[in-house]
């Protein structure tokens, strides 16, 4: 079980960990039990990794994902995207079954 | 559709559907060409370009065969061989009536119908069916809408549309409309300079002490002319005045050098394919006399064979030199207006790709005493300000920043001798309120009749009906107890609300002013230029109606009391009453308000002893069956 981030993501993480002082920290992934569809995607800066945490790293980032969310995000990659008017990290999630006009939520 | 998202702060992860930014845009909906910005990734605005790069979208329609419907270039493409079909231009016709259009000599000649439509407003006649220009607006809306969410990645949750300054009532709504019926929310309309100016960051000016200054916007577009002034303090905007001409624009500029090339050939055509290719040529000419100072251009003769004309920057300048100075006329009446002088104007700001042109440059400056700012592109200027508006309006960015506009013109009442009664005068910041209080005219009136006018003139026939309503249910009472409190409210769309109360008992009534049509920009001119020409004889007139409408009064004053305490009076005293009346009913005869105010004070005198006995009277009828004792 694993999920990873393209390097692209990688680069734009490093970007934003360092602007908030904390080169250090993880970036957690995760999900939450809200929205119209079903679930939605959680992205977070982790000061601290927690027990029930599963660690990984991808281009020198540290993932961490709690182990029920782990679940549904097995094979996960985080990528980022940047247009004109739209920028921000996408979740390419292979057992998304279907999901909502927007693609906020979706079920699995 | 791929859902992008943000690192959030440990646990502060925002629910679904309400994260932010919320997608908003601003529209800049021209007369010639259209657009749409948004804040982009780096926080600026942009304007949004759609599949080929290209930003403008020609403001065109065209409604083919089998109810398809192309907007844009693939619009103008049929402008030639559908011309019934293809509508151009439909902003000079939003929120207007047909018979306003028709006694408007500037009008120009349309290849499709124009019928009057529902609630007086004007309607477009195709082959196969009939549109109006709300719905034709909102095809170009909605191509636009289309465009910017494909660019930002989702529905649109609200956008700023801009209107000319001049856009009056109905236009504003009828452009309102034009938005809900392409779907979108409309946060605000925005005066198209009061836009361009945020554009250039006027809001965030650092140079002057304390961020206050006055800024002039001179927008020349492709048919239309408008000029703002504007005063910023401490950071918030407010238009101090507008002015403007709707039928001026850089189109005249392409027919002044089109009908230069004709008489320079010798010639004349009234074949639409010859005249679209030499106005095509003038605006290909035009252009390119920007940065060179001759050019030679090929244009088609009657046989077809091309001749090559050249033409010089200073023979343009001279072409276009009137035009030019109409602009100027309009300018140096907003700065009078506004009480500015040029010197006194911080920056001066350029918009409308006609300020492109060299010779507008020139006179600007020179109008001014200044140079003008140009920095951005001036075709997009407007939709960008509006980006900037419709972000601060949905709360993607925190700033103090107010957005005032004005009335264009003034907003009143009828009273008696129909007379206007100014409530809301020109140039008013809006969103305003004010009330005033009027009384009744006669004893036991228990209807008033409320009119409403827009206009700068004295008398009622000068000035343009917006509407008109009853307040009913005026306890009876004399007249002049009655306390009517009426109120004017304009929102910040420029959208105007009449409500009037009778005080004592707090009825009340109201009308949201939706007029059946608008006044053409050429009207608005017109009653702005007589007002200043006709000042004083509106002035004398206003005095007569005053003069007539206080001896109407007292003559029914009169007429009650001999009918109530005529026995007051022997025979010979009745005939000196009813002598000094008719002398005043004979002077209302005359058009002179002294005379009546003489006789008006004559009668008064020569009456006093009627009024004396009707007082004692009075007194004696509340003594009646008292001992004087008790009044001691």
């Amino acid at each position: 079980m694993a999920v990873s981030m393209t390097e692209r993501a990688a680069e734009k993480a490093r970007q934003m960990l360092q602007k908030r002082g904390t080169p250090d920290a993880a970036i957690r992934i995760g999900i939450s039990t809200a929205g119209c569809s079903g679930l939605s995607y959680k992205l977070e800066y982790a000061d601290q990794p927690q027990e029930s945490d599963q660690q990984f790293e991808s281009f020198g980032i540290r993932i961490v994902v709690d182990g029920k969310s782990l679940l549904v995000l097995d094979g996960t990659e985080v990528d980022f995207e940047s247009s004109a008017f739209k920028s921000g990290f996408k979740f390419v999630n292979p057992r998304v079954k279907e999901q909502c006009g927007c693609g906020e939520s979706f079920k699995v | 559709m791929d859902f992008l998202l943000d690192i959030a702060e440990p646990g502060q992860s925002a629910a679904p559907h309400s994260r932010r930014p919320q997608r908003v845009v601003g529209i800049d909906l021209g007369t010639t060409f259209s657009l749409v910005a948004a804040i982009s990734s780096e926080g600026e605005p942009l304007c949004i370009a759609d599949s080929e790069g290209k930003c403008s979208l020609p403001s065109v329609v065209h409604y083919g065969d089998r109810s398809t419907v192309l907007v844009g270039e693939a619009a103008q493409g049929k402008a030639l061989s559908h011309p019934q079909q293809t509508i151009s231009s439909v902003k000079r016709l939003m929120g207007r009536g047909l018979q306003e259009l028709q006694s408007d000599s500037q009008q120009q000649a349309t290849p499709w119908s124009l019928l009057d439509g529902e609630g007086g407003m004007v309607c477009i006649g195709l082959p196969e069916r009939v549109v109006s220009p709300v719905e034709v607006s909102a095809e170009i809306l909605k191509a636009l809408k289309l465009r910017a969410e494909e660019a930002l990645g989702g529905p649109l949750q609200g956008a700023v549309v801009t209107v000319p300054a001049y856009f009056d009532d109905a236009q504003r709504q009828a452009t309102k409309d034009a938005a809900r019926l392409a779907g979108l929310q409309v946060l605000r309309l925005v005066n198209e300079p009061t836009a361009a100016a945020l554009a250039y960051g006027l809001d965030r000016f650092e140079a002057a002490a304390e961020r206050q200054g006055l800024f002039a916007i001179y927008d020349l577009g492709g048919g239309t002319f408008d000029i703002s002034i504007l005063r910023l303090d401490q950071g918030v905007f407010q238009v101090l005045a507008t002015g403007g001409n709707s039928r001026l624009g850089g189109d005249d500029f392409d027919q002044r050098l089109s009908r230069e090339f004709f008489s320079l050939l010798g010639e004349e055509t009234a074949d639409p394919y010859r005249l679209q290719a030499f106005r095509q040529a003038a605006r290909a000419a035009k252009e390119a006399l920007t940065e060179a100072e001759e050019v030679t251009i090929a244009l088609p003769r009657a046989d077809g064979s091309q001749v090559p004309l050249s033409i010089t920057r200073s023979r343009f300048a001279t072409l276009i030199d009137d035009l030019l100075r109409s602009t100027g006329l309009v300018c140096r009446r907003a700065m009078k207006d506004a009480g500015v002088t040029p010197e006194q104007l911080q920056g001066v700001v350029l918009v409308g790709g006609s300020t492109r042109v060299p010779a507008v440059r020139r006179y600007v400056a020179q109008l001014f005493m200044q140079e003008p700012l140009s920095d951005l592109d001036p075709d997009q200027v407007v939709a960008l300000g509006a980006a900037y508006q419709a972000d601060l309006l949905a709360g993607n960015k925190e700033s103090e920043l107010l957005l005032l506009d004005v009335t264009p013109l003034s907003l009143g009442l009828e009273t008696m001798g129909e007379l206007v009664e100014k409530v809301i005068p020109r140039n008013t910041p809006i969103p305003t309120a004010r009330a005033q209080e009027f009384t009744t005219f006669k004893d036991g009136q228990t209807a008033m009749a409320i009119h409403v006018l827009q206009g700068e003139r004295e008398l009622v026939s000068q000035c343009r009906s917006l509407a008109r309503f009853e307040l009913r249910g005026i306890p009876p009472m004399v007249a002049g107890a009655a306390r009517i409190r009426v109120t004017f409210r304009v929102d910040a769309d420029g959208l105007l609300t009449v409500s009037a109360s009778e005080e004592t008992t707090g009825m009340e009534q109201s009308v949201a002013v939706k007029p059946s049509y608008g006044l053409s920009d050429g009207q608005i001119e017109q009653m702005l230029r007589d007002a200043l020409t006709h000042g004083v004889d509106d002035m004398r007139l206003r005095l007569l109606h005053e003069a007539k409408v206080e001896a109407e009064r007292v003559l029914n004053a009169l007429r009650a009391a001999l009918q109530q305490d005529g026995d007051l009076l022997n025979e010979s005293e009745r005939q000196q009453v009813e002598a000094s009346a008719g002398r005043l009913l004979q002077s209302l005869l005359s058009d002179n308000h002294e005379q009546i105010n003489q006789q008006v004070s004559r009668m008064d005198k020569e009456t006093t002893f009627f009024a004396q006995r009707r007082m004692d009277r009075g007194i004696k009828a509340a003594m009646q069956g008292h001992h004087i004792g008790e009044f001691a």
